[in-house]
């Protein structure tokens, strides 16, 4: 194997998919980065059982190969080279020289063959979506994810395309992610030129890297492929590959309110820089906050013996009953003021212990549903 | 001195008390003698825990009035008859100890069935004549929890008995008796943990490993899920465990074990039984050939399941991608710990290290990922994140405000317990509602949760309530209402903190150091042990030799 290619390019490539290679595992050789030169491109891989990626950076190449080589020394190194063309020739011992200007290092390589090859989604559901959308859609759903191992099928992200069989739902793109306390939904109509049918549990993991890949990005398609244990992603040059999430996604069509008793309308900013202050006091007793809506405005208040306490006052259109009551845990709060990309927010309250339910204005896309403390004050 | 032989009936009592600790000792005598008479039905009543009343019934060979009386003395047998015997037991019992000390502190009464097949066996008011053991008995809640326990290990190890236990009118346990493992399971542990269940089948040079294991996305606080039968007989042997644990290191978590139901068979001249009087020891000619066996037989059933799942999902279960200090975060937020917002912005961003005035102790790095090396500029100061966060959590809920404050779940969820821990979660259920859970039963042995302490909403309700529910019915508990409730308050303080090995990002390490510094003693956790170490500028010094 022998080629050379800008430092540039290399770069961009090798810190995108070093991310996924994992260091702490039992099979050394995943902590590996897979180089094969072919034509005028080189192919890298990696995979960590979990997830896979491979991409290809442009490249002059003098001898077509493949090697492997350590992911974390060899990012190390790219992220320090100067920005200048990239030699690299792979030697007798399974040497690599990497060499620019007048300098060089050898790398111990290893063999192509020893890396367990992607397992690539061959066949299955399929549907294309624009970059942009899913970025969003992806943004605004994954942070509500459980974090414990425990709950397996809450560390996905379930992931719906087709007619939706919840009534008024004219979405045909939906995530939804929740962590048994707060649950996040997002939807989109996009065209699509059949229906997929597809409803299956993605890592949170895989998406975040996605995300990762296509921010910022407004061209082309992202091709999705699904089969019975995996999802792939196609972006351009890149190639993400994950297991799927075997299991019973919890049915939250059931814990979407029907109506509600109090709805007011308020700034998304002013309501976040609130929330955030409150936060400060609040999480000295469990992030605990009051609402209340009263005299038109929504009163969000905390306290927490022997530190103090916050009273914040926004002004809000209300409409429905006034004097509505309830404490919810702050930062469930400010997670999801901090992804709505909305000038105003309307937050709902039904009667009593019911669900909060925070929605941009006037977007029918985007839906998230808190669920409310009982407090011994209000018992 | 004039030294004499003791008469019969204190010889009795003394190996009563031996054998005989708590009505669950009686339970386990008798469940034996009905097996070892071959029974395929085994009926267990207790009332009050046992303290009033223990009878089991079977429908095993049964005894004539004549071998009733015979049965009573002291070393009475059927089991045994030559001491060539006793290297080839293939039987529960064969001391011929049982009866006669059982007889010997409480009423006792056997019953053969008229018909000729099947013996009732009622002991009634046990320790009437040794006060001093009867007030050593624990709580009724306790005690039931031991019976339970009993039936459940003997339910597992003849899944082709039924086994039907009932307290107080009420019946607590109902295994079919099909002779297939998994209904026995069904019957102990309920269909949820049935379901991550796989079976294990391995052959080793003297003999056979098998049964069930738990699939690595699920496991349990304690060791008491994991149960092995040698030869048929429940064991307890801390190498098995070992083994056993051993196959599943690295698949999950530190300080959390599998479920297993784990059975060897091996050449009864392999393994000596004879070790305790409770015969619950076993001693092995060849350890080293018996954990490996165990470890194998695990290694290749997780190996299958591992498949199964698509790609090896274990091996990288938990694999950290984000290193700390680094700026790279996963979008995923706020689930992790909700410290950061006693952070002020600008601290966020300095790269630079320096100490915050403002702040007790500056966070320097997190260690192992266990400990937050942290200073205040003169002293370096280690923090153990599970007792600082513990400590923080416990005098939340001691607040007025928060102390009862409840999470209200979006789906509730059910939750199936063992006999031994809904006794134990009965027992404590008006003081976790003062916490914050609101839970209500839903069938026998099953609950459903509708809430959770506020302070505990990062950890999955159901995983929190057992792990609470483990440590309950391990502690026995206190019949002293303060105390309960002190101690479901460490508890529920303990489950809901930060464990070691979780990493935290700088913000959340100088967070949960503010809010300990908040608290009524930041220096110690509610056990007592400490939350840090101070190495002083002199310490330090002097360990140098400066």
């Amino acid at each position: 194997m022998e080629f050379n290619c800008e430092k540039k390019e290399l770069q961009t490539g090798v810190s995108m998919i070093e991310k996924i290679v994992s260091t702490r595992s039992t099979l050394p050789i995943i902590g590996n980065l897979l180089f094969e030169a072919q034509k005028n491109s080189i192919k890298i891989s990696a995979n960590n059982l979990e997830i896979g990626m491979e991409l290809s950076i442009k490249a002059t190449v003098s001898k077509e190969g493949s090697a492997l080589l350590p992911a974390k020394t060899l990012s190390g190194i790219v992220s320090k080279l100067p920005e200048t063309k990239i030699g690299f020739k792979l030697g007798e011992n399974s040497t690599i020289k990497i060499n620019y200007d007048q300098s060089h290092f050898n790398l111990h390589a290893l063999p192509a063959d020893e890396f367990p090859a992607l397992n690539k989604v061959k066949e299955g559901k399929t549907f294309n979506i624009s970059p942009e959308t899913l970025h969003s859609m992806i943004k605004q759903t994954i942070f509500a994810v459980s974090g414990s191992e425990e709950k397996y099928v809450l560390t996905g992200v379930l992931l719906e395309a087709g007619k939706s069989s919840q009534a008024g739902d004219q979405t045909n793109v939906r995530l939804v992610a929740t962590d048994g306390y707060r649950l996040a939904k997002r939807g989109e109509k996009i065209e699509l030129k059949s229906d997929p049918g597809i409803s299956v549990i993605v890592p949170a993991k895989a998406l975040s890297e996605l995300a990762k890949i296509i921010d910022g990005r407004d061209k082309g398609e992202v091709k999705i492929h699904v089969s019975n244990e995996q999802i792939s992603f196609r972006y351009d040059d890149v190639y993400l590959v994950s297991r799927l999430i075997q299991g019973q996604f919890p049915d939250y069509r059931q814990v979407i309110p029907k109506k509600s008793a109090t709805k007011i309308t308020l700034s998304a900013s002013e309501m976040l820089r609130a929330a955030e202050r409150a936060a400060v006091i609040a999480a000295g007793s469990a992030n605990v906050s009051a609402f209340e809506v009263r005299g038109g405005k929504l009163y969000i208040t905390a306290n927490t013996p022997d530190v103090g306490s916050v009273t914040e006052v926004i002004a809000a259109d209300v409409k429905g009953v006034e004097k509505a009551r309830v404490s919810f845990n702050i930062r469930l709060i400010t997670d999801v003021l901090n992804v709505i990309d909305a000038e105003m927010v309307t937050l709902e309250l039904g009667e009593g212990l019911s669900p909060g339910v925070i929605k941009p204005e006037g977007q029918t896309e985007y839906l998230y549903i808190v669920m409310p403390i009982r407090t011994q004050e209000a018992a | 001195m004039t030294i004499k032989l003791l008469p019969d009936d204190l010889i009795n009592k003394i190996a009563a008390g031996e054998v005989i600790e708590r009505p669950a000792s009686v339970v386990k005598e008798l469940v034996e003698n009905s097996l070892d008479a071959g029974a395929t039905r085994v009926m267990v009543e207790v009332q009050e825990a046992g303290k009033k009343l223990i009878s089991v019934a079977d429908n095993g060979s049964g005894m004539t009035e004549a071998e009733t009386k015979l049965a009573l003395q002291r070393h009475s047998t059927s089991k045994i008859t030559s001491a060539d015997d006793l290297f080839a037991i293939k039987t529960l019992g064969f001391r011929g100890e049982a009866l006669p000390s059982i007889a010997s502190v409480a009423k006792m009464e056997l019953a053969p069935n008229p018909a000729g097949q099947g013996l009732t066996a009622e002991v009634k008011t046990l320790f009437y004549n040794t006060p001093a053991r009867k007030k050593f008995l624990k709580s009724n809640a306790t005690e039931m929890g031991h019976i339970g326990d009993i039936i459940a290990k003997y339910a597992l190890a003849r899944p082709a008995v039924a086994f039907r236990l009932t307290a107080d009118g009420k019946v607590l346990l109902n295994s079919p008796g099909t002779g297939n493992l998994l209904d026995a399971v069904l019957a102990v542990y309920g269909p949820e943990l049935t379901r991550e269940l796989v079976p294990v089948d391995h052959p080793f040079r003297s003999g056979r490993v098998h049964g069930l294991i738990s699939r690595p996305t699920i496991s349990r606080l304690d060791k008491n899920y994991e149960t092995f039968f040698v030869n048929g007989r429940y064991v307890k042997n801390f190498l098995l465990n070992r083994a056993l644990e051993e196959a599943y290191r690295t698949l999950i978590p530190n300080g959390r074990y599998p479920v297993a139901i784990l059975f060897v068979e091996i050449d009864p001249a392999q393994v000596d039984v004879n070790v305790h009087p409770t015969k619950r020891e076993v001693k092995f000619a060849d350890n080293t050939m018996v954990m490996q066996a165990v470890r194998e037989a695990v290694q290749v059933a997780l190996e299958v399941t591992g498949k199964d799942m698509g790609a090896d999902a274990g091996i990288d279960a938990g694999g950290e991608m984000v290193e700390i200090g680094s700026n790279d975060q996963l979008p995923i937020s706020g689930f992790e710990t909700g410290l950061q917002t006693l952070i002020t912005a600008s601290n966020s961003e300095s790269t630079e290290l320096s100490v915050d005035p403002a702040q007790p102790l500056t966070p320097i790095y997190q260690l192992m990922p266990t400990y937050i090396v942290a200073t205040d500029g003169r002293e370096l100061v280690l923090i153990d994140q599970h007792a600082a966060h513990e400590r923080t959590l416990y005098d939340q809920l001691s607040g007025k405000k928060t102390a009862g404050a409840s999470q209200i779940l979006l789906v509730p969820e059910t939750i199936e317990l063992s006999v031994g821990e809904t006794l134990a979660l009965m027992s404590n259920l008006d003081n976790l509602k003062c916490f914050g859970f609101e839970i209500a039963e839903f069938g026998s042995n099953s609950f459903i949760v509708r809430a959770v302490p506020a302070v505990s909403a990062k950890i999955p309700a159901k995983q929190l309530l057992h792990d609470i529910v483990t440590e309950l019915l391990e502690e026995g508990g206190s019949t002293q209402l303060e105390v309960k409730k002190e101690n479901i308050r460490k508890l529920v303080a303990c489950h809901s903190a930060i464990k070691a090995g979780e990493r935290l990002t700088p913000l959340e390490m100088a967070g949960l150091i503010r809010a300990l510094f908040l608290t009524e003693n930041p220096l110690t956790c509610p056990h007592g042990r400490p939350t840090m170490i101070r190495i002083s500028q002199a310490e330090l010094t002097k360990m140098f030799g400066r």
